[in-house]
């Protein structure tokens, strides 16, 4: 073998070595940790028939693809976390060959590693190859959609065109936020139009127009049965998550996450608080070069065209936006990164290479290791400790709501479970939560209990709602937190006999107002005391109370 | 480098697209506006000097974006065949070595065209330097004219006006000593002479010994972005300022405006404002048509940048162009713009000294809870370094940058002394290398250092590791990283890291020798037998 092969091979070797370590990094232990609310709800979906998934996606605002691949996943394998999240980290090791191939388009051999490595590495990318939920797809997916695209306008040829048209299709019935890739390469195209993309073979740009407009009618035809069932059932109630605005500080915070994964609060904001480092940076890469590729483009709008749109429809008219909804833009963040390190020079590139490469690693293990991380949710310790304090006297009480999804997951107590407001959620969208629903809820849960568990998650909305409101009605027995945002509270409900003694200017009536808040419950009282008369009573007589019916 | 002066001959400088500059205006408005709001406002003081400082940024990158707006290249013409009047070629010396005046000579001597003298304007003997009457042996040699100066006043501007006592041609071109014209230097520039209005013809400043050192190679970048993008973008406001050499005037033009100023340092900034002002108009050709050197030692660099810096800011204090009359908008713009430049300094020294005062007494400039601040100036500041990027065709370097910033007490020291006019003697700037310790100049930089970690130190003793400790560290990081320019070219540390190096060498191979000599059998043999010889 001469020497060219045996540099090539040695690429393959690295690259191989790269994904093994992206396999192990996602597979590790991957059951251990408990399942997630979002992961929970996935799972119960998916385990009902394609036509509900269908139905309930419809309602929850998101799309069918990955829900319906899970109901044939689980019908094969089970319905065990483990068994969900090696789906989810199946497509997370696929996305990183599809990133070589795709930095490949761009970058030298070794920088095309060093991207993949990073995507290896990433903790963010690593945190969805363990959750059950769509995204490592969205990321596969959208990879694909680049490279077919990238190919397309630098060779025309009609198998790329094939190949891009069925990966959209799928993207488009993966997640709403696909559209914003189909945005960015149409803007892309659109505003590159006299750049030549290939030297030695000349693409016509009006025929590759055309070929385009193919595809998209192609797509709109693909999708148009599940936009007609979407206007069809809006206005029925909707289950779509209500997300709150979001302030210019989110957006360094998803660039953040992106990089660095989910860390605690504190060593978040004390790195985000090293900002001027970043525009140092941006100082130091001045360095005499040749201009910078058009191609390059590409990956700077594909990295801010998303993020600058969703971050104005937010603030402008409804707010969609959450970092997991955009990583749709870390595979060209990554590379991007990959390809300012190809182009500093010498020592800074040394320096930044390993500066870079520690603060990832460990942050990837602060990541897996930190209990103390938002979105990390113990819901399976949380849950087995209910199982075993709960008795068939006793209630749980969830709040929100949607926590009735894990609930079901690990509960194996006597109790009955309900929710704050009380919904079924077969039948449509959950309530608003009213001072008067709540009052009326909270009769009905009581009944004659013995004692409400009220499960909340803090960061979710009705959950400190409702929190608030049982800690001003009952005596709280019990208090525990099972990571940061879940907390169990043990309220009293079911009282011992009470006995009052009669003052001067008692009457019945304002005895059972004291007691009861209703006047007309004075029989209660007397029968309870068998009173013959209700209007006969003696001062000091003591009357039992009995409890609130 | 013959290769490198065949790809430079035209320095660089691209047309941005238009939309793209209107986009950096908006950004730097935008960024402006964050600053307005002044409820996030802690401290009224701190905050008020950065507001200053930004303020200053924003005008400098909107000059910038003006000066770029339209990059109208004007090149070389060469002048219709009965166009060819006399020129007189000054070449003023003041104390530089007889070798680099000669080069200068020969170029000068050497041009293509038909009807010019050569004058060498000899200061040496006023200025008391030892080697005048060897200059003046040079011009007979050469055969050139040389006008000696014997009464003093006025240094080179003095000199100057001696010399056109002297003369009597309508046109002059000047030259310092180091700078040696080309062959076809007179040939492309006399052409927009035939215009009566047109007063000075400016052409670049290139640094032959460029590749020389770091510092070199630094200062001829720094020239690359001057004499690029922003040279070119004073022709289509007609506000090209004479550079000091490298130019041809016309000499009724300097008769009107009363001979060049004796008062300023910087005589040529003030010679063009006098030009404008009588309606002259100026062009600058981006061709290198003369060969010149760098200053090649941080002390030579420093009191070159000392002299410019003093002439523009007293151009800005005491000649105003605000204020004068007779000069477009857009002239005074631009001599605004390149005169301010200087101010510099000072926001500089401000910027850096903020983030001490921050970490040393807990008190911040802006609330703790204000966090949009990122996406107002993210923008601002990577639109303006893109727009860097692309108007001198990818040509700016970061040494640049690094060397202006590290040259802020240098511009201090100007300013002051233009503010209480502070009468300096001005050395001409050496022309020939003096290696050695110029660590003194880089002073001011290693006490920033030292302060800094005294302050980050206390910081984060006192207030724990917050973020507000953090975003000033790395601030005062910052800094420092662009203070190392001064540093790096102050001290010939790499040859003395070399020579460490093979020190530490030497002597542990001499150590592990004498260990080896130990263990070896002939020595234990004798030193056995001295033992015996003992006993």
């Amino acid at each position: 073998m001469n020497k060219k092969c045996l540099e090539k091979y040695k690429y393959y070797f690295i690259l191989a070595g790269l994904i093994g370590l992206g396999i192990f990094l996602r597979l590790w232990e991957i059951g251990t940790e408990s399942l997630r609310l979002d992961e929970a709800q996935s799972i119960w979906q998916a385990s009902h028939t394609t036509e509900f998934i269908r139905f309930y996606t419809l309602k929850n605002v998101h799309l069918p693809l990955h829900n319906t691949f899970l109901h044939f996943w689980i019908a094969l394998f089970g319905g065990k976390a483990i068994a969900g999240r090696i789906s989810s980290a199946i497509f997370g090791i696929l996305s990183l060959p599809a990133l070589y191939l795709l930095s490949r388009e761009f970058l030298k051999r070794k920088w095309a590693l060093t991207a993949t490595g990073i995507g290896a590495i990433s903790p963010f990318w690593i945190w969805y190859s363990r959750e059950i939920r769509m995204y490592t797809l969205l990321t596969l997916i959208t990879v694909f959609s680049y490279y077919f695209f990238v190919r397309i306008i630098r060779t025309n040829q009609l198998k790329n065109y094939i190949f891009y048209t069925i990966t959209n299709i799928i993207g488009i019935y993966t997640h709403y936020f696909f559209f914003l890739v189909l945005l960015v390469q149409a803007v892309f195209f659109l505003s590159t139009w006299k750049v030549k993309w290939n030297n030695k073979l000349t693409i016509p740009k009006k025929r590759v127009l055309y070929n385009f407009t193919a595809v998209v009618i192609v797509l709109i035809i693909a999708f148009s049965p599940w936009f007609y069932a979407f206007i069809n059932s809006h206005g029925s109630g909707t289950l779509a998550p209500e997300l709150i605005k979001p302030s210019s500080f989110n957006i360094f915070l998803s660039f953040f996450e992106f990089t660095f994964g989910y860390q605690p609060e504190n060593i978040t904001t004390a790195m985000i608080a090293l900002w001027p480092l970043v525009t140092l940076m941006g100082f130091v890469f001045l360095e005499k070069r040749r201009p910078i590729k058009p191609s390059i483009f590409l990956m700077v709008t594909g990295i801010l065209l998303p993020v600058i749109f969703t971050f104005s429809v937010s603030i402008l008219y409804k707010p969609i936006y959450l970092t997991r909804y955009l990583i749709i833009i870390t595979p060209f963040y990554y590379i991007f990164i990959a390809w300012v390190l190809s182009q500093s020079k010498g020592l800074f590139q040394k320096i930044f290479i390993s500066i870079f490469g520690i603060s990832l690693i460990a942050a990837f293990i602060n990541q897996n290791t930190s209990p103390d991380i938002t979105i990390k949710e113990n819901y399976r310790e949380a849950i087995n400790y209910i199982s075993g304090e709960t008795s068939h006297r006793d209630i749980v009480v969830l709040a929100p709501p949607y926590m009735i999804y894990p609930f079901q997951y690990y509960y194996h107590g006597p109790a009955q479970i309900t929710s704050i407001p009380i919904w079924n959620k077969r039948k449509g969208a959950i309530p608003e939560i009213t001072p008067e629903k709540l009052i009326q809820d909270i009769e009905i849960i009581k009944g004659n209990r013995q004692r409400i568990f009220l499960f909340i998650a803090d960061d979710l909305k009705g959950g400190l709602e409702a929190k608030n409101f049982l800690d001003n009605k009952f005596t709280k027995l019990e208090k525990k937190q099972f990571s940061k945002t879940l907390w169990l509270n043990v309220y009293q409900t079911e009282y011992k006999q009470k006995v009052y003694a009669i003052k001067d200017g008692d009457t019945l009536s304002s005895v059972a107002y004291e007691f009861y808040q209703n006047e007309s419950f004075y029989k209660i009282i007397a029968q309870a005391n068998n009173l013959t008369n209700p209007d006969f009573i003696e001062i000091g007589q003591s009357l039992k109370i009995p409890s609130f019916p | 480098m013959n290769s490198d002066k065949n790809q430079e001959i035209i320095l660089p400088a691209e047309q941005v697209p238009r939309l793209f500059i209107i986009f950096a205006l908006g950004v730097s408005l935008f960024y402006g506006l964050w600053w307005l709001d002044f409820s996030n406002m802690e401290s009224k003081m701190l905050y008020g000097l950065l507001f200053i400082g930004e303020i200053y940024h924003i005008w400098q990158a909107m000059g910038y974006m003006y000066t770029v707006w339209d990059q109208k290249k004007y090149l070389s013409k060469t002048c219709p065949h009965d166009f060819a009047p006399p020129v007189d070629v000054f070449i003023t010396v003041c104390g530089e070595p007889v070798g680099v005046v000669e080069k200068t000579l020969a170029g000068a001597i050497s041009m293509d065209y038909p009807n010019y003298q050569v004058y060498i304007l000899n200061d040496g003997l006023v200025a008391k330097k030892n080697n005048w009457r060897e200059i003046e042996e040079l011009a007979k040699k050469y055969r050139a004219n040389i006008i000696t100066r014997s009464i003093p006043g006025g240094a080179k501007a003095g000199n100057i006006n001696n010399g056109l006592k002297q003369t009597k041609a309508p046109f002059f071109a000047i030259f310092d000593a180091d700078h040696a014209p080309k062959k076809d230097f007179l040939k492309k520039t006399m052409g927009y002479l035939s215009d009566p209005q047109m007063a000075l013809v400016q052409t670049p400043q290139y640094y032959k010994n460029k590749d020389e050192n770091l510092l070199t190679h630094s200062a001829w970048e720094q020239q690359e972005l001057f004499f690029g993008p922003i040279c070119q973008g004073k022709n289509k406001d007609n506000a090209t300022f004479w550079c000091g050499t490298n130019a041809i005037i016309k000499r009724a033009a300097i008769e009107k405006i009363g001979g060049i100023p004796e008062d300023s340092v910087t005589e040529d900034f003030l010679v063009s404002l006098f030009l404008h002002q009588k309606g002259y108009k100026s062009v600058y050709i981006p061709e290198i048509l003369s060969e010149g050197l760098a200053p090649q030692d941080l002390k030579s660099y420093v009191s070159q940048q000392y002299r410019w810096a003093r002439g523009c800011l007293d151009l800005l204090f005491r000649h105003n162009p605000f204020f004068k009359k007779n000069l477009s908008w857009a002239q005074k713009i631009h001599y605004l713009y390149s005169s301010s430049y200087y101010l510099n300094g000072l926001i500089i020294a401000v910027n850096a000294f903020i983030p001490i005062y921050a970490l040393l007494s807990g008190v911040s400039p802006v609330k703790e809870d204000v966090n949009n601040f990122m996406i107002y100036f993210f923008p601002f500041i990577f639109t303006t370094i893109y727009l860097l990027m692309k108007s001198t065709q990818f040509k700016i370097t970061f040494n640049a940058i690094q060397m202006s910033m590290s040259s802020f007490f240098v511009f201090i020291a100007a300013a002051l002394a233009a503010i209480f006019n502070i009468k300096t003697k001005f050395e001409v700037t050496s022309k020939i290398e003096q290696v050695g310790n110029y660590l003194i100049y880089a002073l001011p930089h290693i006490s920033y250092i030292l302060i800094s970690i005294f302050a980050i130190y206390f910081g984060i003793k006192k207030q724990g590791i917050t973020p507000s400790v953090v975003t000033n560290t790395s601030w005062v990081v910052f800094n420092i990283v662009f203070f190392f320019g001064f540093i790096r070219v102050a001290y010939p540390w790499q040859s003395n890291w070399t020579y460490l190096k093979s020190a530490i060498k030497n002597s542990a191979v001499q150590i592990i020798n004498f260990y080896k000599k130990r263990g070896s059998i002939p020595y234990q043999i004798n030193l056995l037998s001295e033992k015996q010889n003992h006993k």
